[in-house]
C-alpha cells in the first residue's frame, strides 16, 4: 500500500453564520457577503488577503442557474480564486483546507448558503418544496416515476432499523425529545420549546414510521469559515481551533441497498480518511465532543458508531442539539463547525471534536458525507 | 412582521433523458410484461433494475434473464406528507427483492389500509410477497408496471 504524506493543520481564525430563520428576506449574494464578511471581520482579514473561496450552495433550491456569477464577489472571490460546489459546505470546509494544507494558498474561505426560494407560511410547505426537489434529483428512469424522496428513504431506513435493529419508535421519540429539548435552550434554535417523547410520538406522521417532530426544523442562512497556514494564523486575532484531518465519502444508488442496510458506511469511510490525516488512532479515548448530523433519530447510532463515538456521554453528542433543533440545508456543514468550536472555546482544557455533516437532498442514498477533526488551542 | 417581498419565476422543461442500450432493453422488455435482469460476469450478481457494468468489478454486464414478475418486500415507508406535484397521500412506496435479483427495485405498493397509521407495519410484513401489476396501456417506461401488490 503506498505511504502518503500527512497533510498539515490548518487553522480556524474567523467563523460566523446569519442568523438561522425559517425564511430571509434576502438575496442569495447578500446572505453569503453577511457571513464571509463577519468572518473575516473576526480575524481582522480583508478580502484581498483570501486566496481562494470555495462556496457550497444549490441551484435548484435556489431558483437559479450557474449561479456564480451572483455569489463569487459575495465569497470574496471576485479577481482571485473562487469555485462553486453543489454540496454541503462541510465539503467546502474540507477543499478549502486541502488548499491551505497543500500551501497553495495562506488563506481560505468557505461558505455555505441554503436559502429555497418558495414563499411557504409553514414548516409542512417547506418541506413539501424540498421534497419536490428532492424527487427531481432522484434517478429520472427509475427511482423518480415512482416517487422516491429524501423522507421516503428516511422513513424506509428507519422502518428497517426498527426491524432489524431492535430499537424502537419509543427509542427514536426519546432521541429526538432529548435533542430538540438541548437545541431550544442553544444559541441557535430552530425549534425554541422544550418537548417530551410522548409529545414526539403524538406529532403528525411523515414518512412512517417517522413522525413530524423526528425530522429536522428547515432553517435558511449561511455560514463561513476563513481557514490560515499556521505561519498566517500565528499573526492573526479572531478564533483558536486546527482542523487536523478531514474526510469525504459519498454513497451509492437504491439498488445496491446499502442506504437501507449499512446507512453508516458513508460516514465510516469519511471518518476513516480524517482520523488518518489527524493521526487519530483511538477516537473512543481521545475525542470530546462530536457535533453529527442526524436527519433523523434512526440514524443517531450508525453514525455514531461510525465515527467510533458511540461510548460518548449523550451530553457530549450534538451538544447543539444537532439536525433535530434546525437545519440549515448546505450551510449545515459550517454551521456543525462552528457549534464544535464554539464548544470548545467554553471547555478546559481545549480538548478535541469531530464534526460530521451530510447532505440530505436524497436522503441516505447517494449520500455525501464528510468529517472533520478539530482542536482547540 | 410583513411578508417578505417576492417575484414569482416559473420555469416549464421538457427532458428526453437518453436511456442507452441497457435502459432501453429492459424498458422495451416492460412494453412486453416482461422484467429483464443482467449479470456481472465476474461477481455474479444479478442486477434489476439492470446496470451497463457493475460497479464493484468494474467490467461490462453480459447475460441477460427474464425475472417472474414477483419477489419479497424487503422494507416500505407510507409517505403521510408528500412534496408538491406528487402523489396525493397517503401511499406506499417500497424496496422490492424479485426473485432471482441481488438488488432492490423501488416501487409504489398497494394493498394497505391507512386508516390505522398505527397497523401498517403489520399489515405487510417483512418479506410479504409481492407481484406486478402491468399498466394496461404500455409504453417502455418503470410506471408500464403500474404497482406491486400483496401476491398472497
Amino acid at each position: 500500500m503506498p505511504t502518503r504524506a500527512r497533510p498539515g493543520p490548518v487553522h480556524v481564525v474567523g467563523l460566523s453564520c446569519t442568523p438561522l430563520l425559517p425564511e430571509q428576506d434576502a438575496v442569495l449574494d447578500e446572505l453569503v457577503f453577511d457571513a464571509v464578511s463577519a468572518a473575516l471581520s473576526e480575524c481582522a482579514l480583508r478580502k484581498a488577503d483570501v486566496g481562494l473561496s470555495v462556496l457550497a450552495s444549490m441551484d435548484v433550491p435556489d431558483g437559479r442557474s450557474i449561479s456564480s456569477g451572483l455569489t463569487t464577489a459575495a465569497a470574496a472571490g471576485y479577481l482571485s480564486d473562487s469555485y462553486r460546489l453543489e454540496a454541503d459546505s462541510g465539503s467546502a470546509v474540507a477543499a478549502a483546507a486541502q488548499a491551505v494544507a497543500a500551501g497553495d494558498v495562506e488563506v481560505a474561505v468557505a461558505v455555505g448558503v441554503h436559502n429555497p426560494e418558495h414563499h411557504a407560511t409553514d414548516d409542512a410547505g417547506r418541506r413539501a418544496f424540498l421534497e419536490q426537489l428532492s424527487n427531481l434529483a432522484f434517478e429520472p428512469a427509475f427511482d423518480r416515476p415512482v416517487g422516491m424522496t429524501a423522507q421516503a428513504v428516511y422513513g424506509m431506513q428507519a422502518a428497517h432499523a426498527i426491524r432489524a435493529s431492535g430499537v424502537t419508535l419509543q427509542d427514536l421519540a426519546e432521541l429526538s425529545a432529548a435533542a430538540i429539548t438541548r437545541g431550544a435552550a442553544g444559541r441557535r434554535p430552530g425549534r425554541r420549546s422544550p418537548v417530551t417523547a410522548a409529545e414526539v410520538l403524538a406529532s403528525a406522521p411523515v414518512a412512517w414510521p417517522l413522525l413530524d417532530l423526528m425530522f429536522p426544523a428547515p432553517l435558511t442562512g449561511a455560514a463561513a469559515v476563513v481557514l490560515a497556514s499556521p505561519a498566517r494564523a500565528a499573526r492573526l486575532l479572531g478564533r483558536s481551533a486546527v482542523v487536523t484531518g478531514t474526510g469525504q465519502a459519498t454513497g451509492d444508488h437504491t439498488w445496491t441497498g446499502d442506504w437501507l442496510t449499512r446507512p453508516e458506511a458513508t460516514t465510516a469511510r469519511a471518518a476513516a480518511d480524517a482520523y488518518r490525516n489527524a493521526a487519530l488512532t483511538d477516537p473512543a479515548s481521545s475525542v470530546d465532543v462530536v457535533e453529527l448530523s442526524a436527519p433523523t433519530p434512526a440514524l443517531h447510532g450508525p453514525y455514531l458508531r461510525a465515527l467510533g463515538l458511540s461510548g460518548l456521554p449523550p451530553a457530549r453528542v450534538s451538544p447543539s442539539g444537532g439536525l433535530a433543533g434546525g437545519h440549515a440545508g448546505l450551510a449545515n456543514g459550517i454551521v456543525r463547525l462552528l457549534e464544535a468550536v464554539e464548544w470548545l472555546e467554553t471547555h478546559e482544557p481545549r480538548g478535541r471534536a469531530v464534526v460530521h455533516s451530510v447532505d440530505t437532498v436524497t436522503g441516505t442514498v447517494s449520500e455525501e458525507a464528510t468529517v472533520a477533526v478539530v482542536e482547540g488551542v | 412582521m410583513t411578508s417578505p417581498l417576492t417575484q414569482t419565476v416559473h420555469w416549464d422543461l421538457t427532458y428526453d433523458v437518453h436511456l442507452g442500450s441497457t435502459w432501453g432493453r429492459f424498458m422495451q422488455g416492460l412494453r412486453e410484461q416482461k422484467i429483464l435482469a443482467n449479470s456481472c460476469p465476474e461477481c455474479s450478481r444479478t442486477f434489476v433494475p439492470p446496470q451497463a457494468y457493475c460497479e464493484a468489478c468494474f467490467v461490462r454486464t453480459q447475460e441477460w434473464t427474464e425475472l417472474p414478475a414477483e419477489g419479497d418486500l424487503e422494507v416500505f415507508t407510507v409517505v403521510w406528507q408528500g412534496f408538491t406535484g406528487g402523489p396525493t397521500p397517503p401511499y406506499a412506496v417500497g424496496g422490492i427483492r424479485l426473485a432471482g435479483a441481488d438488488t432492490l427495485l423501488m416501487h409504489v405498493v398497494t394493498g394497505l389500509d391507512f386508516t390505522d397509521p398505527a397497523t401498517v407495519r403489520e399489515q405487510l410484513p417483512h418479506g410479504s410477497r409481492v407481484r406486478a401489476v402491468w399498466a394496461a396501456e404500455r409504453t417502455g417506461q418503470i410506471l408500464d408496471i403500474s404497482h406491486f401488490e400483496p401476491a398472497g
